[in-house]
């Protein structure tokens, strides 16, 4: 892989459709009536990520979850190692990881059974022989002492952390984040930065939309929904 | 590129294993909130308690309302449990997840739904044993009365899981579901509730009890897909 490049503006032309790793190209989403972008063209290569910044209602959740499948976006398409991606498709679905703000634990349950259910959900199933390896996992994220307790009794940070448990287990390309360090303290973060870097390192890549800076030694490719709202040019890609 | 040793694609889950995720962990949440479940089937028999204490205690006007009461209740407490089955995934973005993953959508919310039925409608089999002593019918009359709705609650289980899922992220969605389902059912409660009647009548129960096999039989083959739509359109 080359190495990373800050682009200034990721609005530049839609290379070919050869390239590989997730590209969009034309998007536009809207919220009710109000159009919250269009034209919205990014190429995001493998190993690197980019941040999605802008003020709040500026769409950021919106297009992660267009680009995951969840909302249709009102034009444009996502594509996926140069073929528009198949939302929907257990294919796509075993690409990409997407992360939102309820991101699914179940209160009643403990932390590791949590984990251990989510985990044969991320990865076809069997649940039974997944514990050595989440326990490794809850470790890592400074939850093991906590694998017995119910989730409801964890901190904010730590249901973070467990987030956090899942996306260092889930083998995906693609993830998609959604504030992902909220609540977290420093080590939380380091630990989210070092997850990070591995998962670029690998070859993966990554949209995080944070409002926080982000330890990871790459740098992002920028992108500002806020700067580029009702400032569109007219024609692009 | 060295992803791709890292990136093993994992195969995605088979429909049934999916199924029986979904199922166990269901039935496994259902045993932490045990209160909840059991407040579906102690409202199933206070409703068809109250009606003798309304009405003059005669053991043959009993005896003839029997049924019928006994699948309205089955019906409300049906509906009472409904809003359990998708309001508390959806809400925390379990949902989402299963959505989201590399396994059948369709074989994932089946097994929320067989989840629910075991849950739900398998104990109001039973209990109805229990209502049927207490309107006096015979040991035919309670065979059959629970034969019809081990029968007919699939059916009536999944009209309420679409239902359920269209109804998701509404406001009042819970009423709404009453509106959807009340007569989405009239005709399993018309079936349900004929059998008894035509066997002590000296019909025979099996073209009723035939009906709703049926009914059932073709919800489950339409079940799952539609309510993946159902859910997907919830989402969007």
């Amino acid at each position: 892989m080359t190495e990373a490049v800050a682009r200034p503006d990721p609005q530049w032309a839609f290379e070919s459709a050869e390239a590989s790793g997730l590209a969009v190209d034309g998007l536009a989403c809207s919220a009710g009536y109000r159009l919250l972008f269009k034209s919205l063209s990014f190429q995001l290569p493998p190993g690197q990520w980019l941040r999605l910044t802008g003020p709040n209602g500026s769409g950021k959740s919106t297009l992660m979850r267009a680009i995951a499948g969840l909302g249709r976006p009102a034009e444009g398409r996502v594509m996926w190692d140069g073929v528009a991606r198949q939302s929907g498709s257990t294919e796509w679905h075993s690409v990409m990881l997407y992360q939102g703000h309820a991101a699914g634990w179940k209160d009643a349950l403990s932390t590791r059974d949590n984990l251990v259910l989510q985990r044969a959900l991320d990865s076809g199933m069997p649940a039974e022989h997944a514990r050595s390896e989440v326990d490794a996992l809850l470790e890592r994220c400074g939850l093991l002492s906590r694998a017995n307790l119910s989730f409801q009794r964890l901190s904010a940070g730590q249901r973070h952390r467990l987030s956090l448990a899942r996306l260092a287990g889930a083998q995906r390309k693609l993830w998609l984040l959604d504030e992902p360090t909220t609540a977290l303290d420093s080590h939380g973060q380091a630990l989210f930065g070092r997850l990070l870097s591995e998962h670029l390192t690998q070859g993966g890549s990554a949209v995080i939309a944070t409002h926080q800076p982000i330890d990871c030694d790459r740098p992002p490719i920028e992108l500002d929904l806020g700067a580029r709202a009702g400032t569109m040019p007219a024609a692009a890609g | 590129m060295a992803a791709s040793s890292r990136y093993p694609a994992s195969p995605p889950a088979t429909a049934l294993a999916a199924l029986r995720w979904a199922c166990l962990r269901d039935l496994r949440l259902a045993l932490r909130s045990r209160g909840e479940v059991a407040l579906v089937l102690v409202f199933f028999v206070l409703v068809g308690s109250m009606f003798p204490l309304a009405m003059a205690p005669e053991a043959s006007l009993l005896r003839a309302i029997a049924p019928g009461i006994a699948w309205v209740s089955a019906l409300l407490a049906t509906l009472l449990s409904l809003p359990r089955l998708f309001s508390a995934d959806h809400a925390d973005g379990t949902l989402e997840q299963m959505l989201l993953a590399p396994a059948p959508l369709s074989a994932l919310l089946s097994g929320k739904v067989l989840a629910h039925w075991l849950t739900t409608s398998a104990p109001l089999v039973l209990l109805s044993a229990l209502s049927g002593l207490q309107f006096n019918l015979d040991g035919e009359g309670i065979a059959i009365l629970a034969a019809s709705l081990l029968l007919g609650t699939p059916l009536l289980t999944w009209l309420g899981a679409v239902s359920a899922a269209l109804a998701l992220g509404t406001r009042g969605g819970s009423t709404l579901l009453g509106l959807l389902v009340l007569p989405l059912a009239v005709p399993v409660l018309i079936f349900g509730a004929g059998s008894v009647e035509s066997a002590a009548a000296g019909l025979g129960a099996e073209a009723h009890l035939s009906l709703l096999a049926a009914g059932s039989i073709l919800a489950s083959m339409v079940g799952p897909a539609t309510l993946a739509l159902a859910v997907r359109i919830a989402h969007e």
